[in-house]
């Protein structure tokens, strides 16, 4: 058995994603074995990203301010938004530097088996949004799962009688896979041909 | 001689009741005899699991890994002419993981599964015929899944588009009517479903053919067979994959309120029916034990045929007890249109009862998970 404190730390890493009691440990020990400052500066880095990290009153990107840096950009061009299931999502849409149109983050897809409907998402506030600004175009990039799909047709129903284009990002995704994991290449193939919805 | 795609080998780890087991088969046929519970159905069981990575009799694997072991391993050297092909599937307990491979090596699942195909025939097959629906959509999913594995995801993609359609009916019940969430559902669930539909009459067309023909033959021309597909919904003629969608989800908007109040899909691929006729009269309803025997045989000679066409092999067919309790010219059909062409396992209780009509091969007798090599008189 391990002292009480390294114990605390094991259980602690075990909330992480993907990390099980082997890995916990073994990541436990690892942070044993280095010098105080950088355990320090680890730990100063954890508590400072949650508490500095907002969420941008526009989008919902990551931001530090309360908007992000792209809803901020006046070069880009805001009468596209691409609606996204998560902020991630947007950093993989954004390394292929390809799309210059604004975000819109809903934080998470239709799911009735786990008691998520449109009121649970940010849909409200995509609304309001074509609603205040001109926007001509949505693009509409949830994950192709069961729920991704349902969401997006969901958007298209309530968007289109709003008089706006709604597009849904190309089957150049592999069935079922998440937008995070797609390589650029995929991406970009899949933001080019994007279907009228 | 025609080469034959056969199993040359077979070797068993710890699996169910049997400790260690290599046996050298007949690339014919292979008779499994003994008394009840010494380990004839979990050898057959062996072999399907090796092919397809499944068990016939149970969803929770690990109750294949005998008792007091930590995983099980079935290995099977299969022959195509000259070239072999060593496949073998490791099962551990914990975690309860399965590990394929090839020529010794391991390989991901995709690239392992399809490479040898099995039809099993067990009494519970009766079931085909007289029982309810699922059992023979389940015959005819399971038939194309064992040649394209895309269907088996689509299915899958189908059944979780389903699941949560009638979550959000057991929900909202009547509230979710004419919702605009309740027809994204609709529309998703009748596109996937349009899927499975095109595919299913697509099979269904070929594997008639066969069926009649194996059917015929098995009546000496007295009996047809058909097998007739129903849905919720008018199909149209020419089957064409966006028209059953379209139909599909007019039929759900039509059937929407009561869908609402019963909180159930009746629409869709999960509802269809395949209903078998002979002579145009309604088997499951109608057709004599007998008549279900045959039936049920004619389709298992159809599905050999079938994979034969799609894969350019014939499967490894297995009778788990049931050749005994074909009529003698029920066996004569079957051994005719085997023998020479289809690698067989057989099981039955009394090797007595299963010489007749058999044509050469190895017998085996069964004891307490041990096989001995077993020479008829
Ligand atoms: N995981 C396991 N470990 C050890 N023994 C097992 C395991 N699973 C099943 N058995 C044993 O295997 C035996 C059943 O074998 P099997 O089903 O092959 O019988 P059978 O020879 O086909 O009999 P029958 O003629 O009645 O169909 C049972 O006695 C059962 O207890
Ligand atoms: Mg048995
Ligand atoms: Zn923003």
């Amino acid at each position: 058995m391990y002292p009480e404190a390294i114990a605390r730390l094991i259980e602690a890493l075990q909330k992480l994603p993907g990390v099980g009691p082997k890995t916990a440990q073994r990541l436990a020990l690892f942070i044993l074995s280095l010098p105080r400052e950088e355990v320090v500066k680890m730990a100063r880095a954890i508590v400072e990203a949650k508490d500095k990290t907002h969420y941008c009153r526009v989008c919902g990107n990551f931001s530090e301010k309360d908007l992000c840096s792209i809803c901020l950009d006046k070069r880009r061009d805001a009468a596209v938004i691409c609606v996204v299931q998560d902020a991630r999502d947007i950093i993989a849409l954004e390394r292929m530097r390809d799309y210059r149109g604004l975000y819109h983050v809903l934080g998470g897809a239709i799911s009735p088996i786990d008691g998520i409907g449109p009121d649970q998402l940010r849909i409200r506030e995509l609304l309001e949004r074509l609603q205040k600004s001109k926007v001509k175009e949505v693009i509409l990039a949830t994950n192709p799962t069961v729920e991704g799909e349902a969401t997006a047709l969901y958007l298209a129903k309530i968007i289109k009688p709003l008089g706006v284009r709604v597009t849904r990002l190309a089957h150049g995704l592999p069935v079922g896979a998440d937008l995070e994991y797609a390589d650029e290449v995929t991406l970009l193939r899949a933001l080019e041909g994007r279907r009228e919805l | 001689m025609v080469f034959v795609l056969h199993m040359e080998k077979l070797a068993l780890h710890h699996f169910r009741n049997y400790k260690i087991l290599t046996l050298t088969l007949d690339r014919n046929l292979n008779v499994f005899f003994g008394a009840n519970a010494q380990g004839k159905t979990n050898l057959l069981e062996a072999i399907v699991f090796v092919a397809s990575g499944r068990s016939f009799r149970t969803k929770r694997e690990t109750e294949l890994i005998r008792w007091e072991a930590k995983a099980c391993q079935v290995s099977a050297l299969i022959a195509r002419g000259e070239s072999t092909e060593k496949l073998q599937l490791l099962l551990s307990r914990e975690p309860a993981k399965k590990t394929y491979f090839s020529a010794g090596k391991p390989v991901k699942r995709a690239h392992y599964l399809g490479r040898l195909l099995t039809v099993l025939f067990t009494p519970e097959d009766l079931a085909i015929i007289k029982g309810a629906p699922q059992q023979r959509r389940n015959f005819l999913d399971e038939l194309i899944s064992k040649v394209s594995p895309v269907f088996e995801a689509e299915l899958q993609r189908y059944s979780q588009i389903l699941r949560q359609k009638n979550q959000l009916l057991r929900t909202y019940g009547e509230k979710i009517f004419a919702s605009p969430e309740l027809a994204s559902w609709n529309e998703q669930l009748a596109r996937q479903g349009a899927k499975i539909i095109t595919r299913r009459l697509f099979v269904l067309r070929r594997l008639n053919l066969l069926a009649r023909l194996a059917h015929r033959r098995l009546t000496q021309g007295e009996e047809t067979l058909e097998l007739t597909y129903h849905s919720a919904v008018f199909l149209p003629e020419k089957n064409e994959e966006k028209e059953i969608e379209a139909a599909l989800l007019a039929g759900m908007q039509e059937k929407s309120k009561q869908e609402t109040k019963t909180k159930q899909t009746l629409v869709g691929p999960h509802r269809d029916e395949i209903l078998p006729c002979i002579n145009g009269v309604n088997a499951r309803l109608y057709a004599s034990q007998g008549q279900q025997r045959t039936a049920v045989l004619a389709l298992k000679l159809a599905e050999m045929e079938f994979l034969k066409g799609e894969s350019g092999e014939y499967p490894l067919l297995l009778l788990d007890d049931v050749f005994s309790e074909l009529d003698s010219l029920r066996r004569k059909s079957l051994v005719e249109a085997i023998d020479g062409r289809v690698q067989t396992f057989l099981t039955g209780t009394a090797a007595e009862n299963l010489t007749a009509f058999l044509p050469a091969g190895k017998f085996f007798s069964i004891h307490r998970g041990e096989v001995k090599l077993y020479a008829p008189h």
